[in-house]
């Protein structure tokens, strides 16, 4: 009994402390702290406007940014995401609402507020005519580094974006892969406490983005904040540990990829493929209590109950009822991309 | 620093571009090869070739001494040059050099006999226009050797204790056709005003860098930096302004000493010139730029507008443009009179006003550029 309590005891003081240690890591690479309800907040947006003569891309948007997450923005082409980044980042002057980074106004002290900002932009902008050094070192400079700190960052830069072998290599000769890493070299150069990554990964192969993906995570784990957008719904999932989805330039809903799901499950949705389909047994499968919907599609049927029913017992009764057979059957679990549907009634990539 | 270090990148990316590079210095390199020599062959640039120089004259003093000038202006040699009309008066005289009837006007005021006659200083005054260096320095080179005879002529008179009577004589007609170094041959004419051309086709960098290092990918992430706008815009200003440097000091060095330029003394003012051209060329490609929102388009319109300029100037074949007193703030103008004026002994002030005109017309565009960069950003 002893024992159990003095290691429950010993697993909780470890765990405390680690939860200590990482909480001591973003404040000390974080310039700024405000506690709110003893959460650390690095970038809080407060009722962003935006608009360009009579579009409305970003309306009434509120965002708040903790201190070591990994903070993904979600939305189809044209949610408002990279006009949100683009305020963050002073590239777009806002019509409304108010941008608090590192618990400072961003108009008042945006210089100061830039120093600890590395982006990544969506489009690659790097120097063609230059190396990848050069490229890494010329950011490096215009963020105050120089000497023997501005090799030693660049070496660090290059060598986490596995590019310091190709160093003196020209952007022309790189994959679009490792042009893309070569982007985010240039943004992390100077150790930023925030790093911006506006769709880091469009159009790589799968080895170049999972890279670039274990790159986003070791960012984080070394103290920096990461705010990352994206339409690939799977990054956005296995990465973020919070999501805002955003369409029409508005806030859908805010939460873990879990919490965002949780949002949908209300119904199951049950995809049968089967040797025929008739009328008689599509009534009788709307029939069993708990079905909201039986679609039909040549011999595939979905079927949309209420949460919780556990009615594919009852389903694949009537399906044999009526002598057809089950060729294959899906039980669909929530996805973000059925989140978004649901919640935005488009799809991500609309 | 910020400001040098995108201005370095500016040049490095510029000189890196080797295909323009090697395209933007080799075609005035041949242009002034194929032009400077197909047209000495037609000696398009000895002072005969050039036709009568008009000057208007006015004898105010009417004195055996400076009827003596009357006659050497009415020398068959000197009339086979100049083309001289008698001014009724001063008044006169300067508004038809203003008027651009003629090139110079040249007078003599009512003491210029007794002056000499006392030992004093008698002065044979030139009231000439601005626009046309070679002319007027034939006019200073035949009044310069009028002087340089009569000089000669009075004091060995005074040694002689006797009077004798000036004529024109091998000495003067030596003096007044040997131009050489005072005025251009056509290489040397072709060498500045391809110069002149080069700097201008340079607008183009202006326009280009301010799309790619300010509006576009690269320079929407410098802004994400902590580089202010001022510092971001002037630094790539800057770097155009000395790629172009670059270019002219390779294409003057070059020239000198390949081809035999002439390209004066005054290396101070002749950098200054070139400096003053290059960051008016680079203002008319930001202006251009930001005016039309497009770089594409705007390189298009400096394509065809340096040409154009190139010619009414005249950089392909002198030509006359007859009395249009815009031409003179056209830029190619500008900096050719500032120029031709250093190396060929011409007005130092006449270039000193074209250098900042020259800064004016730059200061201008940038304020244009400002409000079309303006509107482009929001």
């Amino acid at each position: 009994m002893l024992i159990v309590t003095i290691s429950l005891s010993a697993i909780f003081v470890l765990y405390k402390y680690k939860e200590e240690k990482q909480a001591q890591r973003w404040v000390k690479n974080s310039i700024y702290i405000e506690f709110i309800g003893g959460i650390i907040m690095l970038l809080e947006i407060k009722d962003l406007q935006k608009k360009y003569k009579d579009f409305v891309a970003v309306d009434n948007l509120n965002l708040k940014v903790e201190a070591g997450e990994i903070y993904g923005l979600l939305g189809p082409n044209g949610a408002g995401k990279s006009t949100t980044i683009n305020a963050i980042c002073g590239l777009t002057k806002v019509d409304a609402g108010e941008i608090m980074v590192f618990g400072k106004k961003f108009k008042q002290h945006e210089m100061e507020i830039k120093k600890d900002i590395g982006v990544v932009p969506q489009d690659i902008a790097v120097f063609d005519e230059l190396s990848a050094y050069e490229n890494v070192a010329f950011f490096g400079r215009l963020n105050g580094l120089k000497g023997a700190l501005l090799k030693e960052r660049v070496k660090e830069a290059l060598d986490f974006t596995g590019l310091w072998d190709r160093k003196k290599d020209k952007p022309s000769q790189y994959s679009g892969g490792m042009k893309r890493r070569l982007n985010i070299a240039c943004a992390i150069v100077h150790r930023p406490k925030l790093i911006i990554m506006d769709e880091p990964t469009v159009g790589i192969d799968p080895q170049s983005r999972n890279h670039i993906l274990e790159s986003v995570k070791k960012l984080n784990e070394q103290g920096s904040t990461i705010i990352y957008t994206s339409h690939y719904m799977e990054e956005i999932e296995k990465l973020c540990t919070r999501i805002t989805i955003i369409d029409h330039g508005k806030e859908i809903a805010t939460g873990t990829a879990d919490e965002l799901k949780e949002l949908i499950l209300n119904e199951e949705r049950v995809e049968l493929e089967l040797s025929h389909v008739e009328d008689a047994l599509i009534q009788a499968i709307k029939s069993i209590k708990g079905i909201k919907n039986c679609e039909v599609n040549g011999n595939t049927i979905v079927v949309v109950s209420e949460k919780n029913s556990e009615n594919i017992t009852a389903i694949t009764g009537k399906v044999a009822e009526f002598k057809s057979k089950i060729i294959s059957i899906v039980v669909e679990k929530p996805t973000l991309e059925r989140v978004f549907l649901t919640l935005t009634g488009r799809k991500l990539r609309d | 620093m910020k400001v040098f270090y995108i201005a370095f990148s500016v040049i490095q990316r510029n000189l890196r571009d080797r295909k323009s590079l090697i395209i933007t210095l080799l075609l005035p390199i041949v242009l002034i090869l194929i032009l400077g020599n197909a047209l000495k062959s037609a000696d398009t640039f000895s002072e005969n070739s050039l036709g009568k120089t008009t000057v208007y004259y006015l004898n105010n003093d009417n004195k055996d001494i400076s009827k003596n000038f009357d006659d050497f202006l009415n020398d068959k040699e000197i009339e086979s040059i100049l083309d001289v009309k008698k001014a009724s008066n001063y008044k006169q005289g300067t508004k038809l050099v203003n008027d651009g009837k003629a090139s110079a006007l040249i007078y003599i005021d009512k003491d210029y006999s007794n002056n000499i006659t006392k030992d004093k200083k008698g002065k044979i005054n030139i009231y000439e226009s601005k626009n046309n260096t070679v002319r007027n320095s034939i006019v200073e080179s035949i009044i310069d050797s009028y002087n340089n005879g009569a000089n000669t002529t009075m004091t060995a008179s005074k040694i002689a204790h006797k009077m004798t009577q000036y004529k024109t004589n091998d000495n003067i007609n030596e003096n007044y056709l040997n131009i050489e170094g005072t005025s251009p041959r056509a290489i040397d004419y072709y060498a500045v005003t391809m110069l002149v051309m080069t700097l201008m086709y340079g607008a183009i960098y202006g326009c280009t860098e301010l799309d790619d290092m300010f509006f576009n990918n690269i320079g929407k992430r410098i802004k994400t930096t902590s580089t202010g706008a001022f510092q971001h815009l002037l630094g790539v200003m800057l770097g155009a302004v000395f790629t172009l440097l670059l270019q002219a000091l390779v294409l003057i060095l070059f020239t000198k000493y390949a081809y035999g330029v002439n390209w004066g003394s005054h290396q101070f003012i002749i950098a200054a010139t070139i400096f003053a051209l290059s960051v008016l060329s680079t203002a008319i490609g930001v202006m251009v730029g930001s005016v039309m929102g497009d770089s594409d388009k705007a390189s298009g319109i400096l394509r065809i507008i340096v040409p154009i300029f190139t010619f009414i100037s005249g950089g392909y074949v002198k030509i006359s443009m007859g009395d249009i007193p815009l031409i003179n703030y056209v830029p190619n103008q500008l900096a050719q009179t500032s120029l031709f004026n250093t190396i060929y002994g011409g007005s130092l002030s006449v270039a000193g006003q074209s250098i900042i005109t020259m800064f004016i017309i730059a200061i201008i565009a940038f304020v244009i550029a400002g409000i079309g960069a303006r509107r482009k950003i929001s």
